[in-house]
């Protein structure tokens, strides 16, 4: 039979995290040089660059005194473009993570002709000016447009509306979710595919329970990624929007038309607020993958 | 269950993998397939799995031709060379996976499904982890996982890829000790590939040795090795020193130094090859009839046996194995003269490279 003890039951177990020195040190003795140097630039660079322009814009903020900057920040026309530019943004996030998805799946799985300007036409949102992303996409989808005197016909107002502003921001996140999501796919070992195969999973189910688990933190990050893109995005947005207060203003535009006017403080409230709210979102979504993550570092 | 292999032939793009294979699999049998690297064994493996389709021929499970089959739906179990765990399932998870997938109305109930899942974990000794996730095992427990996700289906047959291959010599060793005593007690076909002939000839009840698409021989591990088919099976199944012969008058040459060895009666002097394990060679410090003259080149006496290189008089080095007891009291030394006896070496006619 089958006994024969000892030689099986004593495997070593894990090391136990808190038996390591639990003393904190900044640095630790590392073969890798130049841990000075290079942490002292990237704290320096990222304060230049990063910190102390965002610092400024509450300093700027805070000039107006609280009551008054509440007053802006509740004030209806900047709420309604807060709304617009959060819901928009997140719209357009979740669409390109559903298409960005089957992009980066078609690129990494089948063969076809044409494969590489397929891949080339991904990036294209990246380099185009997008002022010129924003014209053309107006002209697209303006009345008379290609497209736009269809989605007319059937009542669909597809330019200067929020509809028009989903469209565009769709268009500018669309390489992020690709390009987060094209490695892990491209890792993803065909091994555990067929090991699910041979436990008579199928396809749907080797998708949905193997394939999507280890995907989905590329594709938070993707979709993080087009999100913080597309609440920030102007320029092509400001083109197919109307902008009509109330209606098709979005928070950056908002932000534009107050710096126009010389409200300077104003405009870094509404600042200062998307920056708070848009901070809280990411953070939450990293606690979100750390979460997730936390067992499967193999 | 038996499963038969009937003219089996896969090819990738121009590169036949398989030219052929027939073999027949008996129910409760424990079968491996060896050979080296590229000689089909892994390929023949995955199309009894349906993981790779046949480019022609059939695989018959119990008479019934399942090359049309999908793998989800071959009922087999089948254990990869790198555990293909799913990274992101803790080991219950993992293990449960299969019954967890199939259609509502043949699922057992989540009850059932953990006292099935603890079962297999007592089987594979890993009761306890069921909550761990594969990055927090060993390699040996990793690969106790994949074997109890590939039994919880109740499989048919076992199939297991180089199932030790990526583990350490000594896990190893325990771990395919294991797996015979696993063996006897379910009774389950199981076929298993491998590269090490030592695995092969301990664990299998019949071996398959495998090269470049072709099945050389099939036999119990004693059939294989006692009585090779051929020269690649006997030079696979072991360390061998091959010599260049010359017979001539029922009498085999090397160089011109004559060998004991039987060779029939040869009617006119015929080039072959002679091919002797190391300790089937024997040392002496005096002539004997028919040995040839050697001088002692390298000598290492740690381990079972004491391994000597002799640079034979016609030029090449010759292994030999020495018993460490006849090693002591011939007190061999580097640079001596000695002589060399072969006692029984396996001749070959026909040209076998490699």
């Amino acid at each position: 039979m089958f006994v024969r003890d000892g030689s099986l039951s004593g495997e070593p177990s894990l090391p136990h995290l808190h038996e390591e020195n639990l003393k904190f040190t900044l640095k630790r003795y590392s073969a890798l040089p130049g841990f000075g140097i290079t942490m002292g630039f990237t704290l320096f660079y990222l304060s230049l660059i990063v910190l102390i322009p965002l610092s400024t814009i509450f300093f700027s903020a805070f000039s107006l005194g609280w009551g008054h900057f509440w007053e802006v920040v509740i004030s209806p026309r900047t709420l309604a473009a807060l709304r617009l530019s959060f819901g928009t943004s997140l719209v357009s996030a979740l669409i390109n993570a559903f298409f960005g998805l089957i992009v980066a799946w078609v690129l990494v799985r089948y063969e076809f002709p044409g494969k590489k300007f397929v891949d080339a036409f991904v990036d294209f949102p990246f380099a185009l000016p997008t002022a010129v992303a924003g014209i053309a996409l107006t002209a697209l989808y303006s009345q008379h447009g290609w497209v736009g005197k269809y989605l007319y016909a059937l009542g669909i107002k597809s330019a200067y509306s929020p509809l028009g502003i989903t469209i565009a921001l769709i268009f500018i996140g669309l390489p992020f979710v690709v390009r987060t999501v094209e490695p892990v796919l491209q890792n993803l070992e065909s091994e555990v595919e067929e090991a699910a195969a041979s436990l008579g999973a199928n396809r749907w189910q080797i998708f949905s329970k193997v394939i999507l688990p280890t995907i989905t933190p590329a594709l938070l990050t993707g979709t993080a990624m087009a999100f913080s893109r597309a609440l920030g995005e102007y320029g092509s947005v400001v083109f197919i929007a109307g902008n009509t207060p109330m209606k098709t203003e979005i928070a950056p535009l908002l932000i534009m038309v107050q710096l126009e006017q010389y409200e300077y403080a104003s405009a870094t409230a509404i600042a200062g607020i998307m920056l708070v709210v848009s901070f809280i979102m990411l953070l939450f979504l990293n606690i979100l993958q750390a979460w997730g993550r936390q067992n499967e570092s193999l | 269950m038996s499963i038969g292999i009937h003219q089996i032939v896969k090819k990738f793009g121009n590169f036949s993998a398989l030219k052929g294979i027939d073999l027949n699999i008996e129910t409760g049998e424990l079968l491996a397939l060896l050979g080296p690297s590229g000689s089909g064994k892994t390929t023949l493996l995955r199309v009894i799995a349906g993981l790779e389709e046949a480019t022609s021929g059939q695989v018959f499970f119990l008479g019934d031709d399942v090359s049309r089959q999908k793998v989800s739906d071959r009922g087999v179990g089948f254990v990869f060379q790198h555990f293909a765990l799913f990274r992101h399932m803790n080991v219950l998870d993992n293990i449960a996976f299969g019954l967890r997938v199939r259609p509502r109305e043949q699922r057992p109930s989540e009850e059932k499904i953990k006292e099935k899942v603890h079962e297999l974990l007592k089987l594979v000794r890993l009761d306890g982890l069921a909550p761990r996730f594969p990055s927090q095992l060993s390699g040996g427990q990793r690969q106790r996982v994949a074997l109890a996700r590939a039994l919880a289906i109740e499989p048919k047959v076992l199939l297991l890829d180089e199932p030790f291959g990526s583990l350490d010599s000594k896990v190893r060793k325990e771990l395919r000790q294991w797996l015979r005593r696993l063996h006897d007690r379910l009774h389950m076909t199981t076929i298993f590939v491998t590269h090490d002939q030592e695995e092969a000839l301990e664990v299998a009840d019949r071996v398959v040795v495998m090269n470049e698409g072709r099945i050389e021989q099939a036999g119990t591990p004693d059939e294989v090795y006692h009585k090779p088919a051929n020269a690649f099976v006997y030079n696979f199944l072991g360390n061998v020193n091959l010599f260049h012969c010359r017979l001539e008058g029922g009498k085999a040459y090397i160089a011109n130094t004559p060998v004991s060895i039987k060779v029939g009666v040869s009617p006119e002097a015929q080039k072959a090859k002679i091919y002797i394990r190391p300790h089937l060679l024997e040392i002496s410090r005096f002539s004997q009839p028919d040995s040839f003259k050697g001088v002692i080149h390298f000598l290492n006496s740690a381990g079972s046996v004491a391994k000597v290189e002799v640079l034979s008089e016609w030029g090449e080095i010759v292994q030999v194995e020495v018993p460490q007891e006849q090693f002591r009291s011939l007190g061999l030394k580097k640079g001596e003269t000695v002589f060399v006896t072969l006692k029984d070496a396996k001749l070959f006619h026909e040209d076998y490279a490699i």
